[in-house]
């Protein structure tokens, strides 16, 4: 009731008419509807009328977040299991794939902790199913055993973490761009993995795709790096201005026995077989282990296997290229430049054509792909970053592959950058 | 039948409690494949330590997890593909320590799947150091002055979780073992077996079982109350007589029964293409 008298006055000083609000209010209001009907005419009758919004004259779009995005995203590229625990801001994650899986076929399912999600994910893998999991930046610190696990057993799985502020419990319900340094690094050993890191919901849509196909075609763990801002912010989706991403697969195990579960081959990727496979049997390990599966403390197969697992990354990292993994926006020929990633791209993007700026921002952030990063930045006589985060944590990934950043832009108080506040703080960069 | 072992080279000590288990596993397996189940259909999951060793020594599908986390790979093994028998090991240091809560937690949900508990009353790969189901005074190498702490009696423990098949063996006792465990892989729901195994470096328990242990008779395992009681004679702690066979067995609901079945010989997703562009416009089109 509240919500339909400041809709009413809202709809006012925006000068659209009632019908519009009175169809809004008849769809979304399932209760006391011809109530709620009558306050929002009242005050939008007592209002007065202060701006014109005027109709845009084309389709309308869907509105989504960008958690939905992404987990529409997961399931174009073929999900069949997503598992969570409720953690903000990815719980939505969770509640729509919940009340979507009776359309896709999915099995939802929360467990009893973020240990038992990762491990569980780890099992549906095998089987061959397609799996992510979600999480924050607290509920990734458990399941970073298992992170390493699927590293080791070549298991594939995707890790949505969306961050928000920290240490610890921090600011659980604002947001932060402080978990880059936690993700590329987490669990113990040396693997391949991907971190990806969308910006918005068309992103997110796109990176979900690019996330689960990698994962699932080099056998890897791929991390979609999320935060409050771009999870739960709401964005119109244009699914036509999205380039299509074709579903990536493994290959399959063609019969030829006795079955490898860990073939070593050309590009470290192995043929699967999932049981039940009548002649055959699918050993998978956490421990060093030969190419049938069987543990082993052998010198000369610990250091084959080790490499086996790691030369992944040189392929992995010549296919992204297809994806675009550094965007640039903005005047793409303009000497002074913006680097951000997440959602800062919004912000930074309508900034960037106010001030004739150029943005870069890296959508896949491990591997990065430093030479198109490089080339994106072509040019560019002063540098600024923007990051959402109290040390810079890309401006030092990016120091430290020679890339020489200006002016740090730092914000860790939860809270978006402003249009208006970073417009100042910019601008007082490039004096 | 053919011979289940692997070309892997057996590392536990001579006289270890586990190459009973092994036996009585693989005996299991024999006689199931014998009256018809496909042994490709068997998934055993281990933990880390000592037991877990058992799934390179078994010539089976198998998923060779962390410490603590045996029963998460294995509910999900069962959940994605529910035609697949899962038999899980786990020692009492990751079924009863470190990964406690699932064990709780799989007993609660009745999943369909075995667990086989290790259980030797010590740390034996690391050497030494008490577990959950150690005596009282309990001297290990972190615990030098004996330990201060009582044990778990984890079959209660799993009665009041929710389990619906509820046995103790041990490994001085082969018959007995083949029997329950080929009761609990056939029981539908959450079994768990504990076997009183005996670690011959850290822990010999041998003529301590073989004076205490003794087989349930006429006792009524649908019987809730009657299972409490015959759980309790022995709390792991006190010189009791120790029952063994089978407290507590009851048909229930298990979690995952409303989950779709896959068809049976498909291709998992991830080496198939799948077109969900339709659906997805139809969620599109909602959000409007």
């Amino acid at each position: 009731m509240r919500n339909s008298g400041a809709s009413g006055a809202l709809f006012k000083t925006a000068g659209i008419p009632w019908p519009v609000l009175e169809s809004c209010i008849k769809k979304e209001a399932s209760r006391d509807t011809e109530l709620n009907l009558k306050i929002a005419l009242r005050s939008y009758r007592e209002a007065s009328e202060n701006t014109k919004i005027v109709p845009i004259d084309r389709k309308a779009l869907p509105l989504l977040t960008g958690n939905e995005a992404l987990a529409l995203g997961l399931v174009k590229a073929g999900l069949n299991a997503y598992i969570a625990y409720p953690m903000t801001p990815t719980s939505p994650v969770l509640h729509f794939l919940a009340a979507q899986a009776e359309k896709f076929s999915l099995k939802v399912i929360h467990p009893e902790s973020e240990i038992a999600v990762m491990l569980m994910a780890l099992g549906f893998s095998y089987c061959g199913d397609k799996v992510a999991v979600g999480t924050s930046g607290g509920g990734f610190c458990l399941m970073t055993e298992g992170l390493s696990f699927a590293g080791m057993a070549e298991l594939p799985v995707v890790i949505v973490v969306g961050s928000r502020p920290g240490p610890s419990t921090g600011l659980p319900t604002y947001s932060a761009q402080t978990e880059l340094d936690f993700v590329m690094s987490a669990g113990q050993g040396e693997f391949s993995r991907l971190v990806i890191a969308p910006g918005d919901a068309e992103d997110a849509y796109y990176s979900a795709q690019v996330a689960l196909n990698m994962a699932t075609k080099y056998q890897i763990p791929a991390i979609i790096l999320s935060d409050k801002n771009m999870g739960e912010g709401t964005y119109s989706f244009n699914i036509d201005s999205i380039d299509e991403v074709e579903e990536g697969i493994c290959p399959l195990w063609t019969g030829s026995t006795p079955y490898k579960r860990y073939l070593d081959t050309k590009t470290g990727v192995s043929p699967l077989a999932f049981p039940p496979q009548n002649g055959i049997v699918v050993k998978v390990n956490s421990y060093e282990h030969d190419e049938y599966g069987i543990t082993t403390e052998d010198p000369a197969v610990t250091t084959k296997m080790q490499e086996k697992r790691l030369k992944k990354m040189a392929y992995i990292e010549k296919e992204l290229k297809r994806y675009g993994p550094v965007r640039v926006y903005g005047d793409k020929k303009s000497s002074r430049a913006i680097l951000c990633w997440g959602s800062n791209k919004g912000v930074c993007v309508e900034l960037a054509k106010e001030m004739k700026l150029r943005v870069v921002q890296p959508l896949v952030m491990m591997p990065l792909d430093v030479p198109l990063l490089k080339a994106a930045l072509k040019g560019v006589k002063r540098l600024v970053s923007v990051e959402s985060n109290a040390t810079g944590q890309l401006s030092r990934l990016a120091a430290s592959n020679g890339i020489k950043i200006d002016k740090k832009i730092l914000k860790y108080d939860g809270r978006p950058f402003s249009l208006e506040g970073l417009k100042e703080e910019v601008g007082a960069s490039f004096k | 039948m053919k011979d289940l072992g692997t070309k892997a080279i057996n590392t536990w000590c001579p006289g270890c409690g586990n190459f009973a288990i092994l036996n009585a596993i693989k005996s299991t397996l024999g006689s199931l494949h014998d009256e018809g189940l496909g042994l490709e259909n068997v998934v055993m999951v281990s933990g880390i330590g000592c037991h877990a060793k058992i799934v390179d020594y078994v010539d089976v599908n198998s998923f060779y997890s962390l410490h603590g986390r045996v029963l998460p790979p294995a509910e999900a093994i069962k959940l994605a593909n529910p035609a697949l028998t899962v038999i899980g090991h786990a020692g009492d240091g990751d079924a009863y320590g470190e990964g406690l809560e699932h064990l709780i937690f799989a007993a609660k949900r009745n999943i369909n799947i075995t667990m086989i508990i290790h259980n030797n009353r010590v740390y034996g790969l690391t050497t030494g150091q008490y577990t959950p189901t150690s005596p009282v005074g309990f001297r290990g190498r972190s615990t030098p002055h004996g330990t201060e702490e009582r044990p778990l009696n984890p079959l209660e423990l799993m009665l009041a979780s929710g389990a619906t098949y509820i046995a103790r063996g041990t490994s001085h006792g082969l018959p007995l073992l083949k029997k329950i465990f080929k009761e609990a892989i056939l029981h539908k729901g959450f079994s768990i077996v504990d076997v009183l195994q005996v670690c011959v470096t850290y822990y010999n328990m041998y003529d301590y079982y073989d004076k205490r242990a003794y087989e349930l008779k006429d006792h009524d395992a649908a019987d809730y109350d009657k299972a409490l009681t015959k759980i309790r004679e022995w709390d792991y702690n006190k010189d009791s007589a120790i029952p063994l066979g089978v407290f507590y067995k009851k048909e229930m609901a298990s979690f995952g029964d409303t989950m779709a079945d896959r068809a049976s010989g498909a291709i998992p997703s991830c080496c198939r293409m799948t077109d969900r562009r339709p659906k997805i416009k139809e969620v599109l089109d909602d959000a409007v």
